[in-house]
């Protein structure tokens, strides 16, 4: 069977390479039956290496611990959820997934333009064969997940306790989805640019397909975040840790792209801008991936230092030799001959947005590669922390989520300043008023959240108000009831609604990030009957508990916890020790409510019963669980096609209209008969 | 031209703006030196109140336990020489004597190192051990 997987492989990665020259040889030659055959081999891929990917469910499914990755990853007494995940629990399994994506990816570029896109389609199929063959020649060369072992084990290795937890179940496919997808506008954006047509068709297509990898990028980052503080217990969801910078970057870059292809559609300027995007977006992606596998920075959560390093590199260096010359090539043509009309503009907005996206981009990059670069140039390794990250992150995100208020109500080309007072009065004053609400009654004195805070009042207040304004001009024209008629506004302009929506989605965000200017944390030894106290809550130590079972041993306390005095519910935190992996872990306690999040953690018990717990309590956590519903919600929105009448709609009528006619000719007959 | 003139002005100096932000990132306060256990040591003066990471091995049993809450002291070694790390807060779960560790916080003018974060490689799912023999067999 590990024979058959890896004779899969490469099958796939020959498919792959057939496809590549075909597809080129064929719009050389201007044969359609090339191309098709092409695609075909693109679609084989997609064949063979969902094949594979079955092979190595079942070895895992079945424990066929000859297997060395199956040994390494999993045992007989993992639960068979996590034995699906085994199959990107580790490198090798995790670059087969890699490559299956991309694969399942071109199965759908190629099936949805069948049709469309025939000019770009050949070199789309060329450049998505080109990454995929890269992923299956590491599969073959380096990382063979159908390895097997010169003996046969009699249990696996098993999956590291702290990342059995749901949310890290589906973090790295959905990590996974997001980065592989950039490939498909990368791919269309290298095809316009060897076609030559470079005009703005092309961005209406890869729009979506922008969108889409972005969505599952982003609630990848969220999910990651979220499993890091159910389950590392150190009260916080983002540390700034290379490879959560990893995924940031081309996720900001995405941003930027899809708000600036915006103007390009209206206007032929920033051509050369936007291809650069989407490049700088995909390399990102790679770059990323190179990260987390190399080593070469040290995170909590690179790969072993392998030596798949270096083919990355190649391969990070060949990407941006190849979109240097692509786009070098159309220099020329992707030169813009307009320009831009007036500072109060929706185009100034935009790039206003794009160069803030961008240098958060930057500097993410350079704290990021930092220790390498301070190396390299001064002989002394340094890195920057959290402390930097923030230092310049703070006002940049403040600044961006501002514009997601602003831009929205400026006009396209110029906008008057009748205009301006007009949408911008009530949220300018909602702000004010609400901003010195809270500093006057004393509830925020921290400087940034007081900004933070003023600033999600107006941008709420734009947005409701956009949806308002949309909803009483249809109430006014239709005589909808106000419900139907803000349904009916989103669904008839679902690129702007939507939007809408994923700004709000953003302005929750921020209000959950701005609660960690107001966390509170204490700790203490207590013995049974003791307390602990922090903001209004009192903790009482009722009693511990021990248990243990083949797997590990328990312990675990229980608390009382009141608020301002009465008693608002139990909580117990605990810490497992699995025999296995002779490791421990923490299982935090958690009371979460919109308003805050009481966080508990067991960091001792003593033989004499003394327990030594830290308490959190981070306000408005929640809001971040709740802004990522709410984007993916806004962004599906977003996504979704704007209904056309279809063909089959408009041959019915047409059916109909001359069946009517047609009675009507044959009683207009009988009558005259 | 002059209002392309104003633009282009006005971009660099958002642009000007943007670059000080970055760079004034860079201070005392955010940056942190790697440094080897006997560099620590041979610079104690010049890295005084530098933020500094330091890798190592945790010396077996070196770890204590030196208050009723959670003050810890344990000594990390590399290959020139040991030094005494104290720490204050939860240790990580994957903490063990024997395995590697960084720790990052400052040197201490009297020799030891006062550590505000202790890191442990993950032991990512990502990271499965090198499969061992001893583990086989039964």
């Amino acid at each position: 069977m590990n024979q058959l997987g890896y004779y899969l492989l490469i099958f796939a990665l020959a498919s792959a390479v057939y496809a590549i020259f075909i597809s080129v040889l064929g719009v050389r030659q201007k044969r359609e039956d090339l191309i098709r055959s092409g695609e075909r081999g693109a679609l084989a891929v997609t064949g063979l290496l969902t094949l594979a990917v079955i092979l190595l469910l079942h070895a895992l499914l079945t424990h066929d611990f000859q297997n060395e990755y199956v040994a390494s990853y999993s045992n007989r007494d993992l639960p068979i959820g996590y034995t699906f995940t085994a199959l990107w629990g580790g490198q090798k399994g995790s670059l087969l997934f890699w490559g299956w994506l991309l694969s399942l990816y071109s199965g759908l570029v190629i099936f949805i333009n069948r049709k469309r896109n025939r000019d770009l389609l050949p070199y789309v199929v060329a450049v998505l064969m080109s990454v995929n063959a890269f992923f299956i020649l590491l599969n073959v060369v380096l990382a063979n997940p159908f390895e097997t072992l010169p003996f046969l084990p009699a249990d696996g290795q098993g999956l590291n306790p702290i990342l059995q937890h749901p949310a890290m179940a589906i973090h790295p496919p959905m990590l996974y989805l997001g980065f592989v997808g950039f490939t498909v506008p990368f791919a269309f954006a290298i095809a316009a640019l060897l076609v030559g047509s470079v005009g703005s068709s092309w961005l209406v297509t890869i729009r979506r397909w922008t969108l889409v990898p972005w969505l599952f990028l982003g609630t990848g980052l969220l999910l990651g975040g979220r499993w890091a503080y159910v389950e590392l217990g150190w009260g916080g969801y983002w540390g700034w840790d290379p490879v959560e910078n990893a995924g940031f970057m081309p996720w900001l870059t995405a941003t930027a792209f899809f708000h600036s292809i915006m103007i390009q559609e209206r206007k032929p300027i920033l051509r050369v801008w936007n291809m650069v995007l989407i490049l700088l977006t995909f390399t990102l992606s790679i770059f990323g991936t190179f990260i987390t596998r190399s080593g070469i920075i040290s995170s909590v959560h690179t790969f072993t230092e392998s030596s798949i390093g270096p083919f990355f590199l190649i391969f990070l260096l060949a990407i941006v030799l190849f979109s240097a010359f692509a786009l070098g090539r159309r220099w020329k043509d992707l030169r813009s001959q307009e320009h831009l009309d007036s500072f109060t503009s929706r185009e100034t907005g935009f790039l206003f947005n794009n160069l803030l996206l961008l240098t958060a981009a930057f500097a993410i990059f350079l704290g990021t590669v930092y220790p390498v670069i301070s190396e390299a140039v001064t002989d002394t390794k340094i890195t920057v922390g959290p402390p930097w990250f923030n230092f310049i992150m703070v006002p940049i995100g403040l600044i961006l989520l501002l514009l997601t208020g602003v831009g929205p109500l400026l006009a396209w080309r110029r906008t008057s300043g009748r205009i301006l007072r007009k949408h911008f009065s009530i949220p300018l004053i909602t702000a004010l008023i609400g901003g010195s609400l809270l500093f006057f009654l004393g509830f925020v004195r921290h400087f940034y959240a007081l900004i933070s805070f003023s600033i999600i009042l107006f941008v709420t207040a734009t947005i409701v108000s956009e949806f308002t304004r949309g909803a009483r001009a249809r109430r006014h024209a239709t005589g909808e009831i106000l419900p139907k008629a803000l349904y009916k506004l989103t669904l008839k302009n679902k690129r702007r609604y939507g939007g809408y929506i994923v700004h709000m989605a953003i302005v929750l965000l921020f209000v959950g990030f701005t609660g960690s200017a107001f966390n509170q944390k204490v700790e203490g030894t207590l013995m049974p009957g003791e307390s602990l106290h922090l903001g209004k809550y009192r903790l009482e130590y009722e009693k511990p508990y021990r248990s243990r079972d083949d797997n590990k041993m328990s312990v675990a306390v229980r608390l009382r916890v009141y608020r301002e005095g009465e008693e608002v519910g139990r909580l117990i935190p605990q810490r497992y020790f699995y025999w296995m992996q002779e490791q421990p872990t923490t299982e935090v306690a958690l009371r979460s409510t919109l308003k805050e999040d009481l966080y508990v953690v067991l960091a001792g018990l003593t033989e004499n019963e003394e327990a030594t717990l830290q308490v959190y309590l981070n306000p408005l956590v929640s809001f971040i669980w709740i802004g990522g519903i709410v984007n993916i919600l806004g962004t599906l929105i977003a996504i979704l096609p704007t209904r056309r009448p279809k063909r089959r709609v408009i041959f019915e009528r047409e059916r109909k209209e001359k069946e009517s006619l047609a009675k009507e000719t044959e009683v207009r007959e009988l009558i005259e008969v | 031209m002059k209002k392309r003139i104003r633009f282009i002005a006005g971009g660099l100096l958002i642009v000007g703006l943007l670059g000080y932000l970055v760079v004034s990132g860079f201070n005392q306060n955010t940056m942190v030196y790697y440094k080897t256990v006997s560099e620590v040591k041979a610079e104690a003066e010049d890295l005084y109140g530098k933020g500094v990471r330091l890798g190592g091995i945790v010396v077996e049993g070196s770890l204590k336990q030196t208050s009723k809450t959670l003050d810890y002291s344990f000594t990390i070694a590399d290959e020139g020489g040991e030094i005494q790390v104290r720490y204050h807060g939860v240790l990580p779960d994957i903490f063990k004597e024997g395995n590697d560790v960084l720790v990052e916080g400052k040197a201490h003018p009297e020799g030891y190192f006062e550590a505000n974060h202790v890191f442990t490689k993950c032991p990512s799912k990502y990271e499965g051990e090198v499969y061992e023999d001893r583990k086989v067999g039964n």
